[in-house]
């Protein structure tokens, strides 16, 4: 059992932490600056070098299954790094290493973020977005803890895709949020639906 | 002082001649000195507190969440001495000295730039904890201190944290209050566009 607790985990961390690259499309003119807040290149800026700062997010999960009893605890760590957020792509491209310490594996990816793919963003707390991954995997019986506390920013992307960034600070996570979302709407992404 | 003087010079010389203002545009305001005790009076306040902390003492209690083993507990202590917050440079200088079970462990000066400051946090003695170890790759570590302490600990622009011990919640709340207004008054603070 602890052996498929530890498969979950691991399919639940590399969905949790993952991004999707999607395909290049044509580079647009550079959008023209938003009559208020910050001009794109500012907005861009900011966002570059709060990912960056994120630098390693370590933390330690402890999952319990409710139907039987068993527990499991993982050492994690998730490594952000050469964030580059092009206001002229309107991309945010990064390098994540994310590393499972408790049985020594690792994942390397380089991903990006394209923000006229973006349709909203969330910050949610680390257990609610790792709940909602197990219940979509068909596993509603996990229950997981972080510690420390850590807040996911997800952006979420057409084609049911997500990109998601990890904070210790809530208040850090909802002000990236706010500068990527301000940088979508530059860019002319964003929920297009009627309703 | 010198900024009273100002604002009561341009007064007296605005007085002397409106009799023969013509139309004008109109003028801002002269800025106002900032609300609140002068920056003199606050770094004192604050120079004050922390040379009255003392030492602090407690014992460590650490629990290992990976393998549910406890640490020998140990006696720690924080004292910080020879504190001068210097209004005229904005910087605040220290020496601490660490001792675990007797033995010194930290035995230096620190100085510390309040224009570097983005933003302070009050922080239990647990989570303070948690946090540096889990910043050292250790977040299974749970730890405990009795009796329990604060941190009030500032976040600077080069991303690092600087944090400053103190016992109670209430002093740490008014001291965090004061560094914040030791900050504005120096021109730091978080000025980002988010």
């Amino acid at each position: 059992m602890k052996s498929l607790l530890r498969f979950v985990f691991v399919a639940c961390v590399a969905i949790l932490f993952s991004g999707f690259t999607v395909a290049q499309q044509p580079v647009a003119p550079p959008p023209m600056p938003a009559a208020d807040g910050p001009s794109l290149v500012a907005t861009m800026q900011f966002i570059e070098k709060k990912l960056n700062e994120l630098g390693t997010v370590n933390f330690a999960a402890y999952l319990h299954d409710n139907a039987d009893g068993t527990d499991s605890t993982d050492q994690v760590g998730i490594e952000y790094s050469n964030v580059v957020a092009d206001p002229v792509a309107c991309r945010i491209a990064y390098h994540r290493k994310a590393v499972d310490k408790s049985d020594a594996k690792s994942m390397e990816e380089n991903l990006s973020l394209n923000l006229r793919d973006v349709q909203d963003l969330v910050v949610m707390p680390g257990e609610q977005r790792l709940k909602k991954i197990n219940t979509a995997s068909g596993h509603t019986t996990l229950d997981a803890r972080v510690d420390p506390p850590i807040f996911v920013l997800v952006a979420r992307k057409v084609g049911n895709q997500e990109n998601s960034f990890i904070f210790f600070d809530e208040e850090m996570a909802n002000r990236v949020a706010k500068a990527i979302t301000h940088a979508v709407e530059l860019c002319g992404g964003g929920n297009q639906d009627k309703f | 002082m010198k900024n009273i003087l100002h604002v009561v010079f341009v007064v007296c010389f605005t007085s002397l001649f409106s009799s023969f203002a013509v139309a004008q545009q109109s003028v801002p305001p002269p800025p106002q000195p900032a609300a609140g005790p002068s920056l003199a009076v606050t770094m004192q306040f604050i120079q004050d507190k922390m040379n009255e902390q003392g030492k602090i003492s407690y014992t460590l209690h650490t629990h290992d969440n990976s393998n549910g083993e406890d640490w020998p507990v140990y006696q720690i202590s924080i004292e910080v001495t020879n504190v001068i917050a210097n209004p005229a440079t904005c910087r605040i200088t220290w020496h601490k000295v660490t001792t675990n079970n007797g033995v010194v462990g930290i035995n230096k000066d620190y100085s510390f730039d309040l224009r570097n400051v983005l933003t302070f946090e009050v922080r239990t003695s647990t989570y303070e904890a948690k946090m540096e170890d889990t910043a050292n790759g250790h977040p299974e570590l749970d730890k405990r201190q009795d009796p329990p302490y604060f941190a009030v600990t500032a976040k600077l622009r080069d991303n690092t944290e600087t944090p400053f011990f103190v016992t109670s919640e209430d002093t740490a709340n008014r001291f965090a209050r004061a560094m914040v207004h030791a900050v504005e008054l120096c021109g730091g603070g978080n000025k980002e566009p988010f």
